[in-house]
């Protein structure tokens, strides 16, 4: 197969490649990269909330003359960190990262059934991340209406909203050719042998996951479009009439409803929700099952869970419009459903704790971030019950105890995990181990800082701190006896940045000097390591066909009066 | 539960409908610690027991008993008394179980960028016509109210960011706003509401204590958010009425001059209600609309004489 491939030169080798495991090598290192862009915006913000007016160390002379952040930068750097954290860091490696790179070689297929629509997606994305980088550097500044873009605002503010509106078009055509080439390889190129039922979990979140891009997106891509209509042709389809902004009645024909932006931004924000958590709990689930030397316990529920949560995720959206004036039958079928999506992901959470009794367990250093995902996740879960109640929400909504809770999803959770998917794939790769030392302290550190930054928020959420305030709510009076906890947070934050020193030192030097591992170093049952070499071929992946014989995770089996330590799922397993 | 909420800084519920959402929010909290004490332990108990140099040999079923289906039915269980007993029955409370208007305090508030503009209905009861051509901040007219119409005369428009409203006695607020999305929120009467461009959305709740507190803004409405601030300020009964009363009076007679010394008055008001006492301020309240009334008087004299002297150079 690879015959065909031979002569490439540079720019299709490395480039413009339709190799998938490249293009998730590009998917991947490009989202890490946003990701620590996005979490030096949210550092200068956390500088500005501990200490309110005081000059920014080391940049400072960047942002303005006094060396502070001003409340136009602050609300830019919001709006833009949850944009790039979001749509730019965790999705791009978790679906484009670690879904191009493993889900093809954990279901046998050769590559994606479309490559060069793959290498389209991933140039998309790219040129949706340079137009969202760019807009800093646009007359009046980044959009500053928070990731959530609400009309009227997001209409009448700067010149950056129009380049978050078509940056995120094409992030959004990104997201479309990435889940329909995926739906269409696990469907069409599933090896001999691989039925449904034989899927490694990870394969399903991917698979539910873009089902959910695929249809969750399109609202949003046209909301997107009608919203640059707004701001750039003079239509109004988010604009009321009789707007008075600055000074002067707004000169717009009026009759749009700034609810309706709401409905369809919702509409996709919510099944994004999962599109950010499904993958994570895939990783989470092969580690996990890899490394208790057992069967993933429950597997059938937990697909079948995953299956209702992602049809579920798609009549949850408007939870988060509870106070927009919703009526009560509105209000009470989305409190129903609200609590209904609950029970499967408590179903899927359970099975991996319960997967952990009876294991052997090693402490390997995915294995530490994909346990730690487990109490993460569980609370980031938690505390959504009272966000979901809307009588309870009406104390909650908009304060920090919101952002704590989709923070415990997201960051300790769904990163957590995908530092996990880091280490335990990175021998896959590469054919070397990243170091253990480093990656201890990097997880212990990652594990304490992140802890430290999310868990006062909901202390400060509890005493109704709103969120988005430019000086963290210094002068009200009901924040006060909470206001101390913003320092203790913000040195969290400056102490998590310092524990990503050790991760990326270890990430680039293990790249040449890690330690030379063979093909299958866990031990693992799945193709992605059984049948492939480390790293698999280019444009091919198998030396030859990878035929499946039975279920992915069979663990310490007993056969015929002994036990297999582990059975691939490509070997005969012989019972007499 | 609730006890611990508050000491984690749940501020205190100062309003008669507000015990609903405490209620939804002890709930759920309980829940939460009710999973997390179970989970917690068995999680660290599992990682110590199963660890690979104590149980080097893993089973191939695990765990056979189906506890964790009971597990999952109690939370449904627990989730749907959450949603029957608490969840719609408060919004019920909330949406269709509004006093009726006789018994209540109308007020509409007209959300601006970074001010909360507050509009009483005054003795007649109704609201005059308001028009967004008429909005002109130069001459103080923020929610663009029309001076010609017939209702808009005994209209009350305190100073921005201050809203007035008596004890026990429910408000119904009706939030617009004259630009961008707000939200109006109050964190001690357990009030939030987004105040939507185009709509007009009442919210209602009961003040229980006299005092002043802090009206926030809970949704991104521009770069001085963060400033948007207002004041709720809860008077006696009889506090209130003489407040509004003089208030009423020293818009009318709209001259500073004549009024300087009710509005000393009103302003103790308000400073005495931040300290918490609302016997005194009720005492300030009933000097501010003698003294009111006196400014009234004399103005009318002086407006007498104002005519003459008028009448002199027109001779």
């Amino acid at each position: 197969m690879s015959s065909a491939y031979h002569d490439e030169g540079f720019w299709r080798k490395y480039v413009f490649s339709t190799d998938h495991k490249w293009i998730g090598i590009q998917y991947a290192v490009t989202a890490l990269f946003f990701l620590l862009i996005g979490f030096c915006l949210i550092l200068v913000m956390r500088w500005q909330l501990a200490y309110p007016g005081e000059a920014v160390p080391i940049i400072g002379k960047l942002l303005s003359e006094e060396g502070m952040l001003t409340p136009d930068l602050y609300n830019s750097f919001g709006a833009m960190h949850g944009t790039i954290m979001i749509f730019l860091g965790v999705v791009p490696l978790a679906v484009g990262g670690f879904g191009n790179y493993v889900l093809p070689l954990q279901i046998g297929a050769p590559d994606m059934a479309f490559p060069k629509i793959n290498m389209a997606s991933y140039w998309s994305f790219f040129v949706g991340g340079v137009v969202m980088l760019a807009s800093f550097f646009m007359p009046q500044g980044a959009a500053s209406s928070g990731w959530t873009m609400y009309p009227p605002l997001s209409v009448i503010q700067t010149t950056g909203e129009t380049m978050w509106l078509i940056g995120m078009v094409f992030l959004i055509t990104s997201s479309l050719l990435g889940a329909i080439n995926f739906i269409t390889t696990v469907i069409q190129l599933r090896t001999k042998g691989m039925t449904w039922m034989r899927l490694p979990f990870f394969v399903w979140t991917q698979f539910i996951t873009s089902f959910l891009l695929l249809l969750a997106f399109p609202p949003l891509e046209s909301a997107a479009i009608l919203q640059l209509m707004d701001r750039l042709a003079g239509t109004s389809f988010f604009l009321p009439s009789g707007l008075y902004v600055g000074g002067e009645v707004l000169n717009v024909s009026g009759g749009g409803s700034p609810l309706l932006w709401q409905h369809l931004f919702w509409f996709l924000a919510h099944p994004e929700v999962y599109v950010l958590i499904l993958p994570a709990m895939g990783i989470v689930a092969e580690i996990i099952t890899n490394n208790t030397r057992k069967p993933l316990w429950g597997y059938r529920s937990m697909v079948y869970s995953l299956i209702f949560l992602g049809f579920m995720s798609f009549i949850v959206w408007a939870h988060h419009m509870f106070l927009t004036g919703m009526g009560t039958t509105m209000a009470a079928f989305f409190q129903t459903t609200t609590m209904i999506i609950s029970i499967p992901s408590v179903i899927i959470l359970s099975a991996m704790f319960i997967s952990l009794w009876g294991g052997s367990i090693r402490f390997s250093v995915p294995m530490l971030f994909a346990l730690a995902f487990l109490p993460m996740f569980g609370i980031g879960g938690l505390t959504g019950l009272p966000l979901g109640l809307a009588s309870a929400d009406i104390h909650l909504h908009d304060t920090y105890y919101v952002i704590g809770h989709f923070h415990y999803i997201v960051a300790p959770g769904t990163l957590l995990a995908l530092f996990a998917g880091i280490y335990y794939w990175f021998p896959k790769v590469t054919g070397r181990k990243m170091n253990d030392s480093l990656g201890r302290i990097h997880f212990f550190g990652t594990f304490i800082g992140m802890n430290g930054v999310f868990m006062p928020m909901f202390i400060q959420g509890l005493a109704g701190v709103s969120r988005r305030l430019y000086d963290g709510g210094t002068t009200y009076l009901h924040a006060q006896p909470v206001l101390q906890w913003n320092e203790f947070m913000t040195i969290s934050a400056i102490l998590l940045g310092l524990f990503q020193i050790p991760f990326i030192v270890n990430f680039f030097m293990s790249i040449k000097r890690g330690k030379k591992v063979s093909s299958n170093p866990w031990e693992a049952t799945t193709l992605e390591w059984a049948a492939a070499p480390s790293p698999p071929i280019r444009h091919g992946n198998f030396s030859s066909v990878p035929e499946v014989y039975h279920s992915p995770y069979e663990y310490n089996v007993p056969v015929n009066g002994t036990v297999e330590e582990f059975v691939p799922q490509n070997k005969v397993l012989e019972v007499e | 539960m609730l006890e611990l909420l508050t000491r984690l800084g749940l501020p205190a519920n100062l309003s008669a409908q507000g015990g609903t959402i405490d209620d939804a929010l002890v709930w759920t909290h309980i829940l939460m610690v009710i999973l997390f004490l179970f989970w917690a332990p068995f999680f660290i108990y599992t990682l110590i027991r199963f660890r690979k140099s104590k149980n080097p040999n893993a089973s191939y079923k695990g765990i056979r008993s189906h506890f964790s289906n009971y597990m999952e039915g109690g939370v449904a269980v627990f989730e749907v008394v959450l949603l029957l007993g608490f969840a719609f029955p408060a919004w019920e409370l909330r949406v269709n179980e509004v006093p009726p208007a006789a018994d209540a305090e109308i007020v509409r508030v007209v959300a601006q960028q970074f001010k909360w503009n507050v509009h009483y209905p005054g003795p007649d009861g109704e609201f005059g016509r308001t028009d967004v051509s008429l909005i002109n901040d130069e001459v103080l007219n923020f929610i663009g109210l029309d001076y010609e119409s017939e209702t808009a005369k005994d209209d009350i428009l305190p100073p921005q960011g201050h809203l007035h409203l008596p004890v026990d006695k429910p408000a119904i607020i009706q939030l617009s706003t004259r630009d961008v999305i707000h939200s109006f929120s109050i964190p001690v009467m357990r009030v939030k509401q987004d105040v939507i461009p185009g709509m007009r959305i009442p919210v209602w709740f009961e003040p229980t204590q006299t005092g002043s507190w802090e009206i926030a803004c809970a949704q991104l409405c521009g770069n001085s958010h963060y400033e948007m601030k207002g004041y709720i300020h809860i008077h006696t009964q009889k506090g209130y009425d003489a407040f509004m009363d003089a208030l009423s009076i020293v818009n009318e007679i709209d001259d500073y001059d004549l009024t300087f010394e009710a509005d000393k008055k009103l302003n103790k008001v308000i400073k005495f209600l931040r300290a918490g006492d609302a016997e005194t301020a009720e005492s300030f309240a009933v000097e501010a609309k003698s003294l009111a009334k006196i400014a009234l008087q004399e103005k009318e004299e002086m407006g007498e004489e104002d005519e003459w002297e008028d009448w002199d150079e027109w001779e």
